[in-house]
């Protein structure tokens, strides 16, 4: 279900966070599941509390918002040619991010467990490794299945 | 029974993971009668941070109260978690 409308982006080139965090946001409202306002909560909240973080194999980030913006919860994927620059959540550490899980998610008790696998999947190297190379919706889903997020 | 808020930017993502696992830590150790648990956002929280017995943080909080909170970006990531636990028993002097 969080994956349902196909918001997965692969090999793109990205000139900075906020082109990339921009397109994530904009596929999303396309296919109905965020309502206008939802870009522009998630770009205020990245520069006030950003959401890189700094996992095992690479850099990652999650940039979420709050649930009103949300209609549908869904989750958009970006795959990047060239790592975009985050700042890791908690610390402010440099953090050069090659995927970014957009979330939009409104209700957190129906979406811990989803948001728990998703940690464990940042903390799978193979797997990880795997959404670096992939480049097909099928081989993402399959990974995500594998995960158990879906 | 002490009290335990977990904040976030929204306070509904990242929190959510980190109070599961604080959760599940709290009950492998036997202290989930010890401890009552909070969730919100860092902005509804800023100024009542000493209404806790401890706070845990995943998002950037001011330098006034930097001392007073626990960073808890290390559940989310798997890296150095003994760390936080370490600090929360000792906050909260579990024992």
């Amino acid at each position: 279900m969080y994956f349902d409308k196909d918001v997965i982006l692969f090999d793109q080139s990205m000139a900075d966070q906020t082109t990339a965090l921009t397109t994530l946001a904009d596929a999303l409202q396309k296919v109905g599941v965020v309502k206008p306002s939802f870009k522009e909560g998630i770009l205020n909240r990245e520069k006030q509390f950003p959401t890189g973080l700094i996992a095992p194999s690479m850099g990652v980030a999650i940039p979420h918002t709050d649930a009103v913006h949300v209609i549908k919860p869904q989750i958009g994927f970006l795959q990047l040619k060239e790592p975009v620059h985050f700042n890791q959540m908690g610390d402010n550490a440099d953090v050069s991010a090659k995927l970014i899980f957009m979330l939009a998610l409104n209700d957190p008790d129906l979406q811990l467990a989803m948001l728990q696998r998703l940690m464990g999947l940042f903390q799978n190297d193979d797997l990880m490794k795997k959404l670096t190379t992939i480049s097909t919706t099928a081989d993402f889903k399959d990974i995500m299945k594998q995960a158990e997020i879906d | 029974m002490k009290t335990l808020m977990v904040v976030c930017g929204s306070g509904v993502a990242t929190s959510t993971v980190v109070t599961g696992k604080i959760k599940n830590w709290l009950a492998d150790e036997g202290f989930d009668g010890q401890v009552k648990m909070l969730q919100s956002k860092i902005s509804d929280e800023v100024n009542h941070i000493d209404d806790y017995d401890a706070v845990v943080s995943t998002t950037l909080v001011p330098d006034n109260v930097k001392d007073k909170v626990i960073n808890g970006v290390p559940l989310l990531t798997g890296m150095n978690t003994q760390a936080v636990y370490d600090q929360i028993t000792e906050k909260l002097e579990l024992k």
